[in-house]
Formats: structure tokens, sequence, C-alpha cells
């Protein structure tokens, strides 16, 4: 397998901090000076693939990034960023943690036009997220088979990163 | 507003009137997807797209900084959960997860909260960055710079130093293998997905 990210990891490239499972490093096309990544050493091209207590990590070292940023006075504000999946624009196939410092008039802009939904489709939404958040473990145990299927079938389509 | 008003009582009342506070407690009606011991999972009343979820802190912490670790790593799992969800029970193709800390970064209300917003392909959503052309002594330098503030974060000394020479053949390099990527190892991603 080909990931420049990885690549980048073992040659310690733009290291910024290395412990344990987690590496940070400046981002390989920084939007703003001082544009970090979070990414784990297990090669995986989704969060979902990675173990609960890694992404945790990765939240963790993100947020002392961002703490490190403000104190040496390289932002005003942060973003954090994760383009999960090429339909949320995510360009390299390694799962990461954008940190993107933010000073007054930097000419960036993360908004998005707020929708007003029918009712409806919010209840809908509400119910399926329930039943997804809170069913499962069941799942698994229930069709071993199926739902293997099912999910290589759904990462066919986040295999095509980059 | 009093003008002399001390830090804690600035707090104290911010948190009074803070309407994500009483989302949390409940006197303020929302639809509430997910529960755990520090955040709370509701729906987005303006949505970005079907299914867009806010994650706001039980604390009333104002940006994630003032989060403790502990916290912090739930986050973390809390959202993997949630987006994994949201591509199983929605069929989304992806999500975007997104914070602003701060009113520069976008920030509009003085509570915590991070975005789970569902994705699909061409959805015209934007939430994307520009890369800005940096030159290499400069990203050499705020490396150095960001190494010691986070060595200092975590109480080991400041020594990282610039580095003298910059790796410029490895560029040349990676532009060549770049070509020959095309197949990301799907049975990598099935074996961690099923966990074999």
């Amino acid at each position: 397998m080909n990931c420049e990210t990885c690549e980048r990891i073992s040659k310690n490239t733009g290291k910024v901090f290395d412990i344990g499972d987690i590496v940070v490093m400046t981002a390989p096309e920084p939007a703003t000076y001082g544009h970090c990544v979070v990414v784990s050493k297990q090669h995986a091209t989704i969060i979902e693939q990675l173990p609960a207590k890694t992404i945790g990590a990765m939240f963790e070292k993100a947020n002392k990034l961002a703490v490190a940023l403000f104190e040496t006075n390289l932002a005003q504000g942060t973003n954090l960023l994760i383009q999960n999946g090429i339909a949320a624009g995510q360009k390299h196939n390694h799962a990461m943690i954008h940190v993107i410092p933010r000073v007054q008039d930097d000419m960036m802009n993360f908004g998005w036009q707020p929708k007003q939904l029918p009712e409806d489709e919010m209840g809908t939404a509400e119910l399926k997220l329930k039943d997804a958040i809170n069913a499962p473990e069941e799942k698994k145990e229930e069709k071993k088979e199926e739902p293997k299927k099912e999910i290589i079938e759904d990462l066919k389509y986040f295999e095509r990163i980059p | 507003m009093p003008e002399e008003m001390s830090p804690e009582d600035a707090e104290a009342l911010s948190k009074q009137q803070c309407i994500f506070c009483s989302i949390v407690s409940g006197q303020v009606p929302a639809k509430k997807i997910y529960e755990d011991q520090y955040f709370v999972g509701v729906l987005d009343i303006n949505p970005a797209t079907a299914g867009h979820i806010l994650v706001i802190s039980r604390e009333h912490h104002m940006i994630m900084p003032q989060m403790h670790d502990d916290e912090v790593r739930e986050l973390g799992s809390a959202v993997q959960n949630l987006s994994r969800s949201v591509i199983k029970g929605l069929e989304a193709q992806g999500t975007t997860i997104f914070v602003a800390n701060g009113a520069v970064a976008g920030q509009r209300a003085p509570h915590f909260m991070l975005h789970v917003i569902p994705r699909t392909e061409n959805d015209g959503l934007g939430i994307t960055f520009v890369q800005q052309k940096l030159k290499e002594t400069e990203v050499e330098h705020l490396r150095v710079k960001l190494a010691n503030a986070m060595n200092k974060l975590h109480g080991l000394p400041e020594t990282e130093q610039m580095k003298k020479e910059m790796p410029k053949k490895e560029a040349v390099k990676k532009k060549i293998t770049k070509q020959t990527e095309d197949n990301v190892g799907l049975d990598d991603i099935a074996k961690l997905l099923t966990g074999k």
C-alpha cells in the first residue's frame, strides 16, 4: 500500500510531536500559517477504522495543539476539521484531524448555508440515527455474514481515496 | 451589563443565559439522539444537511481548550460512534467533523459544540480550504516553534531546533510514487472494520 502520510510519518517529515501511536505534523497543504494535522501511526483511511482509544488520543493531541497555537500567538482562534471520506473533501488516504489557526481578517470561511427542513424529514433523521447509535452491537451478533458484505460495499466508496 | 463584573460573575451570567446549557438540562426541547457522561448529541434545527448533529458539552465550556483531557478523549470516541452511525443509518458517503474555537474561527455561540455533518458527493456544501504557498524555511521555523510549545505542554524540555538542511531530494521522489497509488488495500480496510 502506498500512503504519503505513512511515508511522512516514517521519515519524520514536518514532525511537531510524536507520542505513542499519535503524530502531530505540519499540514501537507496548509490553509494558514501554523496549520498542522494529527494522525495515527496505524494506517486507516477513515476514522471509523481506528480503535476508539486511538481517535480519543488524536482528539486530545489536536486540542493540545490548539492550546500551543494560542500560546505561541499563532492563533486568535482555531478550527478542527476532519474530512471523513471524499464526499467530505478528504484528499489523503490516511485519516487526519486538521488543526487550523485563525486570525482576524484571514479571509477564510468554513461556513455553510443553514437549512430549514420539514418536520417529517427531521423526525426521520432522528429515528434512523437513534437506531444506528443504539443497535450496532446487537446487529453484529445476529447476522454474522451479511453485514460483512455490506461494510465492504460501503467501503468501495472510500477506497477511491486519493 | 455592569462594567466591573468579575470574570467569575460574567461566566455565571453567561451560563445562566446559555441556550445550550438549557438544551443539556432539558429546559429547552431538542431532538436528543445521543448522551454520555460528558456530552449530549442533538439534531441541529438549522442543519447543513439532514441528520446534522451538534455534540454539546454538559459543562459550560466556551471553547475546547477549556476541557480536561479525559473529556476530550471521550469526545473523540463519541464522535467516531456518531460518524459511524451517520454513515450506516443515513447512508451518508462521508462526514464532516468541525469545531470552531473563537469568534474569528466562526464560532457563534458561547458554548462548545462540535458538528457532525452527513455528506454526499456533490452536495455543494464546501467546508474546505485552499492551500497557501509557504516557504520551506517558514514551515521549518513554525515546526520548531510548535514542537517546543508542545514539549512544554507535556512537561518535556524545549530542545527542538531548526534542521540545517532541508530534504529537497525527497520532494522529487514523492511526485513519482504518487502515480502508482490507485489501489488502497480494500482487504486491509475490511479486516479493520470487521475486527479481524
